[in-house]
């Protein structure tokens, strides 16, 4: 990336132009808006958790959100990985509007993401764990075909573009929701029958690939091999392979975060949420954590929104900045624009009442 | 020395433990479905003995052409129907085709009923203690036998899908055992089922998504499992289990309400095997179905005034409760502090 080519098609590049330079070799490339998230309200019966906050991520960068305990900031994560469906508001992803999906949907699409309190298999091994950050990468022979095909005839053929609508949609889940809508009695049959065309193949594709599976064996294995070299990357990347085959109920608190990363990782995300991905921490395992997650950045150019407590991590390596307080957005902006902002120096020192 | 051993070349040891091993691969047929429904959504279904008697008596119906809940069809009319078709025989009772296509269609209704059950009991309890899904499940277990007595009627039935019946000649020819050919088939049956289930649960990309959803329900929805499909697929694979455990045990000791119970025996086996594991379920039922024969059989009767057989698993269970909680293949608990 340090030829004078690349530097040369940056410096023309408008968004990389206000963009810091981390150290003059590798320049981090931010693109378009990935998500936009317009006047969410997210309220818990009386109480507020979020107030019409509205804010963006860009393609690349590292988007921090910040703020007090009780600021919202683990509920607005909950919104955009799909725990949580707001009462107010809109998400738009990769420029579409996105329905109230189910949280595994979501991450179909591309959202992956580690808790605060971690969220491991602990009966798995860390390789089994981090395994199961591929399974929306795994497709059986019929499902493969399925959407081969819809990729084809694609804008050719009208009703096999009803077979990519909502193709991220899970088809049985649909299925069973129709099923069940007792309070719609009257049946539109068009929506019948695009349903029908929708989720019927998808069906039979993802029954198909079961019983692919349960018979015919070497299937199985072949996936399992093509993918298990993936998932080899990823733990050469994180170090720890060491620790590969071990119960991650075993690991200690640091190692288990790496891992809860690496599963996220190995679903290739295109967004990925970390939930203070350095909490409880000492200055080490910070420093590595850090490091980790710039490297991710970088490497695999994968969109992070994380929410952090450490100020001094947060400055250091997020590009841009959302300050929540009481639910509310009282800042958002470049670390340094954030750092002199008069409403966010109030919610952290306190503001003298006299 | 010649007291110890002498019993090994006494040809009614052997036909003891055979007999015991062949009754102990029917209880593992049932502790089999506990196995796979605790194991992936660390629910104890306690309708698991209602499952098996369900199926084998929808099997019944369909082998019989009887026509479901006819008495309420027939007191709401007050008509007099009670067959909607007439089931095809030859000589040797119903033929294979009509057997098989029983069967998948009692297959298919197993498999509706999983997803009534997520659907209806599951779905509306995600998140919930594991002992309110228990207790779900006990509901479903009288819900269940209710439809069940509805749908078919209460009396006794006989299962005939053409499983050899009587002693095997061959076997008393070569070596002088009585053994029941239709326990060697329940044991070929149950070796092709545990091998297929094994090979499914550890090596597929499913069986890593079910063993997730086990683990931790919300790390699971955040990589991409729906939890209700996989519940759907278990709990379809537990029917179909309990629909193999019905067939075996209906043509054992015919299709009645007392096959619910079974599942009571099934509780020690999977305290020896462990709940999670599913080959600890088999050895788990061998043990146990070996062990209490032998136990009535040298001890019971002559000490003991007979009839041990009814508590020996309890006790063993209970031995094992105190000893290895977890079982003997069972996952051990790991707790940090």
């Amino acid at each position: 990336m340090s030829t004078p080519e690349v530097a040369a098609a940056a410096e023309t590049d408008s968004e990389y132009a206000h963009k810091e330079i981390d150290h003059g070799l590798n320049p981090r490339r931010i693109g378009d808006v990935i998500m936009d998230i317009r006047n969410i309200t997210m309220r818990f019966g009386g109480v507020t958790a979020i107030k019409d906050v509205s804010f963006d991520i860009r393609e690349g960068e590292i988007r921090a959100i910040i703020g007090p305990n009780g600021a919202g900031k683990s509920s607005m994560l909950n919104v955009i990985n799909g725990f949580y469906h707001p009462q107010e508001g809109e998400i738009w992803f990769h420029g579409q509007k996105r329905a109230n999906l189910k949280p595994y949907q979501i991450a179909k699409q591309g959202i992956a993401r580690t808790f605060q309190n971690i969220a491991l298999f602990r009966g798995m091994s860390t390789l089994d764990n981090i395994m199961t950050g591929r399974l929306t990468k795994m497709r059986g022979p019929a499902m493969t075909w399925l959407n081969e095909f819809v990729a084809r005839t694609r804008g050719k053929v009208g009703w096999a573009d009803s077979l990519s609508r909502d193709a991220d949609v899970d088809a049985v889940e649909q299925a069973m929701d129709f099923a069940f809508s007792g309070d719609n009695f009257d049946i539109d049959l068009t929506s019948l029958a695009t349903r029908l065309i929708t989720w019927g193949p998808r069906v039979i594709a993802g029954t198909v690939d079961l019983s692919v599976e349960a018979i015919y064996f070497g299937h199985a294995e072949r996936q399992e091999i093509e993918h298990r070299e993936k998932v080899e990357h990823i733990i050469d990347f994180l170090e720890i392979q060491a620790i590969r085959k071990t119960p991650v109920g075993r690991l200690p608190y640091g190692l288990q975060k790496r891992v809860e990363l690496g599963r996220a990782l190995a679903a290739e995300p295109k967004l990925l949420l970390l939930d203070e991905p350095m909490a409880g921490m000492n200055v080490e395992e910070k420093q590595d954590m850090c490091r980790f997650i710039l490297d991710v950045n970088d490497e695999f150019g994968t969109t992070i929104a994380l929410i952090e407590h450490d100020m001094g991590v947060v400055m250091d390596i997020a590009d841009r900045v959302v300050v929540l307080d009481y639910g509310s957005k009282i800042g958002d902006g470049t670390p340094d624009e954030v750092r002199a902002n008069k409403a966010v120096i109030d919610a952290y020192l306190g503001v003298s009442h006299d | 020395m010649e007291f110890l051993f002498g019993f090994l070349t006494d040809p009614f040891f052997w036909e003891v433990v055979v007999s015991g091993l062949l009754a102990g691969v029917m209880y593992s047929l049932v502790a089999l479905g506990f196995v796979l429904i605790f194991k992936a959504s660390g629910i104890f279904n306690f309708a698991q003995g209602v499952l098996a008697l369900f199926a084998a008596l929808t099997l019944v119906g369909f082998l019989g052409g009887q026509l479901p809940f006819s008495h309420v069809i027939n007191w709401i009319l007050g008509t007099e129907w009670h067959h909607w078709y007439e089931p095809p025989s030859d000589e040797d009772g119903a033929p294979l085709w009509f057997v098989l296509l029983s069967i998948a269609l009692t297959t298919g209704v197993m498999i509706g009923m999983a997803w009534v059950i997520v659907r209806v009991v599951l779905r509306p309890l995600v998140n919930q203690e594991g002992i309110i899904l228990f207790m779900a499940t006990i509901g479903l277990a009288f819900v269940l036998e209710g439809i069940g007595d509805l749908m078919w009627g209460a009396n006794v039935k006989v299962l005939d899908v053409g499983l050899p019946n009587g002693p095997s000649d061959w076997i008393i020819d070569t070596t002088g055992m009585f053994v029941e050919k239709l326990e060697i088939s329940a044991a070929v049956v149950a070796i092709i089922l545990v091998t297929a289930l094994t090979l499914f649960s550890q090596y597929t990309k499913m069986g890593r998504a079910l063993r997730a959803v086990a683990d931790d329900h919300q790390a699971a929805l955040s990589v991409g499992i729906s939890l209700e499909t996989i519940w759907w697929i278990v709990w379809s694979v537990a029917g179909i289990v309990a629909l193999v455990a019905g067939i075996m045990w209906g043509a054992k000791s015919g299709v009645q309400f007392s096959l619910s119970l079974i599942a009571l025996k099934a509780l020690p086996v999977l305290m020896l095997g462990g709940f999670t594991s599913i080959p600890g379920a088999i050895v788990g039922g061998l043990i146990i179905g070996m062990g209490e024969k032998l136990f009535d059989f040298y001890i019971g009767v002559e000490y003991l005034g007979g009839a041990t057989e009814n508590w020996f698993a309890y006790v063993l269970a209970l031995l094992f409760l105190l000893f290895r909680p977890q079982g003997l293949f069972g996952e051990k608990i790991i707790e940090r502090v």
